[in-house]
């Protein structure tokens, strides 16, 4: 803790202010064959930690396009001890690709060595927030970087909860000096499922610290109950509401790099560049604006 | 708190954490996505695997190893390294023992990919064959080996095509996988090859084995195979 915010560098990270894809192996060629159609790509820091050609393959991509390395394990809520070895195993991708911007997650993934391959949920309170911001200071102390936090996507809550999410959030942001990538997704499944005002939630945040935004979309299924659930698939386009509040956040904080972020039954290439056009097309409005003013 | 979570996603038959609000027993979502997520990492790997079981069998059988043996790296490309073995002493597939070599054969491809370039050694400019006699080779680092009872080779390769194309000759395989610059590869050797390969192996030069030939056609039979093997990249000269 008490790692004064200024130590490492200001919000302002080397991704351009336009819009990205996440990579996956099928959309080498097609990104490869229309290099101006994103404006930067990002991976997951797992996928190249298995051996050095992966690694060697990422930074060939690099001289195209600047890279956002995203973490998903690092499991930074979490109980177990920092994981060293994949620390390491970050901060040796993070030296040698040299992104442009580096995010994990408020989060936990593993517990007593199991990796669940998920990024689970904290309870919200003084000591949650006590414990996740001594390990990003670890983390960012380790890694000699900044790095940006991801608001989580949730299905319960916790009987210890005794701060909302976005207090909890900006109070994280506050100690740590950490960023904050924006996953409007996450905010509008969260928001939906536990019945929050997601304006509100954005207007507690400081928006100033937002380096990133992803955009993803959701599957809508009814709980056991028959109340409507939203799950946070990645496996379907960006869905109109979470357009909607991408839209009310560019007026409220202005253009940021944004990621159209597909995991699973990842569509054409052309099909996800429709999304992508359609986030360049919002952002090149909110910079004209940001210019007007 | 997160104890009793992740106890909660682990076990087969646990109630939700009693730290938890919630409603519609939503906690579900988080069991599910534990075990779908990680089998259909494995599904990744294990393609054949999945087309000689069928879709719905593979998730049950991989869900049941996701419980057994959940990951303890996050690197899930190195995760599924015992997924063979659980297959083949998963009793209801007993009657298909072959199906655990193809998990193996698979799983040697996935290491292959993920192995360092190794060009593979050029005979007709760079180094000639006679030159390349007096070489030591070894196979590239990533590289297996795999001797199976049953066509494991044949059986993959078959698969890889839509529909699926019969296996006349239904025997033994050794099965070469390995990567030099570009994909995988995946062959069949032959009871020759096989018989260089191991005595390259060893470290020995080719020349030395020219005596234990019965005949001048066994002879040939040699060295073809070994300009065979040198050729296709499963050996490479140590330089």
């Amino acid at each position: 803790m008490n790692t004064a915010p200024s130590q490492y560098p200001p919000v302002c990270n080397g991704l351009p202010l336009g819009a990205g894809v996440g990579l996956k192996r099928q959309l080498v060629s097609p990104l490869l064959a229309n290099p101006t159609s994103v404006d930067f790509i990002e991976v997951h820091a797992e996928n190249y930690m298995s051996g050095s050609r992966q690694l060697e393959m990422l930074q060939d991509l690099g001289k195209t396009w600047p890279v956002s390395v995203h973490g998903v394990a690092l499991s930074l809520g979490g109980e177990d001890p920092l994981d060293m070895a994949h620390l390491s195993r970050l901060k040796h991708l993070l030296d040698t690709v040299k992104p442009a911007s580096f995010s994990e997650h408020i989060a936990w993934s593993s517990h007593n060595g199991v990796y669940f391959n998920d990024l689970l949920p904290l309870p919200y309170n003084a000591q949650s927030l006590e414990h996740l911001s001594a390990r990003v200071d670890e983390a960012q102390q380790f890694l000699g970087r900044r790095m940006l936090l991801e608001n989580p996507s949730s299905y319960v809550r916790f009987e210890t909860d005794t701060m909302a999410e976005a207090d909890f959030i900006a109070a994280l942001v506050e100690r740590t000096g950490c960023g904050l990538l924006l996953d409007i997704n996450n905010l509008h499944v969260s928001a939906q499922n536990h019945g929050w005002d997601a304006l509100d939630w954005l207007a507690r945040l400081p928006l100033g610290a937002v380096g990133e935004v992803h955009l993803a979309g959701h599957e809508r299924t009814l709980d056991a109950d028959g109340a409507e659930l939203l799950i946070d698939t990645h496996s379907d386009a960006v869905a109109d509401p979470v357009w909607n509040l991408f839209s009310d956040f560019l007026v409220l904080a202005g253009p940021r790099p944004t990621l159209i972020e597909r995991d699973n039954n990842v569509p054409a290439f052309e099909a996800l560049l429709e999304e992508v056009w359609l986030a360049q097309l919002l952002l090149a409005a909110a910079r004209e604006k940001e210019a007007a003013a | 708190m997160i104890a009793s979570f992740a106890y909660a996603v682990l076990a087969d038959h646990a109630s939700a954490p009693t730290a938890i609000r919630q409603s519609g027993d939503r906690f579900n979502v988080y069991r599910n996505t534990f075990r779908t997520s990680v089998a259909g990492a494995l599904a990744d790997v294990f393609p054949v695997v999945g087309r000689l079981v069928g879709d719905e069998y593979f998730a049950a059988l991989a869900q049941a190893f996701v419980l057994d043996h959940p990951p303890e790296t996050p690197v899930l490309a190195d995760y599924g390294g015992d997924f063979a073995s659980f297959i083949a002493a998963f009793e209801p597939l007993k009657t298909m023992p072959y199906i655990a070599d193809v998990a193996r054969l698979e799983w040697a491809r996935t290491r292959a990919f993920y192995a360092p370039d190794a060009p593979a050694t050029d005979i007709d400019s760079e180094i000639d064959l006679i030159a390349a006699m007096q070489l030591s080779f070894h196979m590239p680092e990533g590289a297996s080996l795999l001797s199976s009872l049953f066509p494991v080779g044949s059986l993959w390769q078959a698969h890889q095509v839509e529909p699926v194309v019969p296996i006349d000759d239904w025997r033994a395989e050794t099965v070469a996988v390995w990567r030099n610059t570009g994909d995988v590869q995946t062959h069949v050797l032959s009871g020759t090859e096989h018989l260089i390969l191991s005595h390259l192996l060893t470290g020995d030069i080719i020349g030395s084995i020219f005596g234990r030939a019965t005949g001048q056609n066994e002879a040939t039979d040699f060295l073809q195979s070994f300009a065979a093997l040198v050729s296709m990249g499963l050996v490479v000269a140590r330089i």
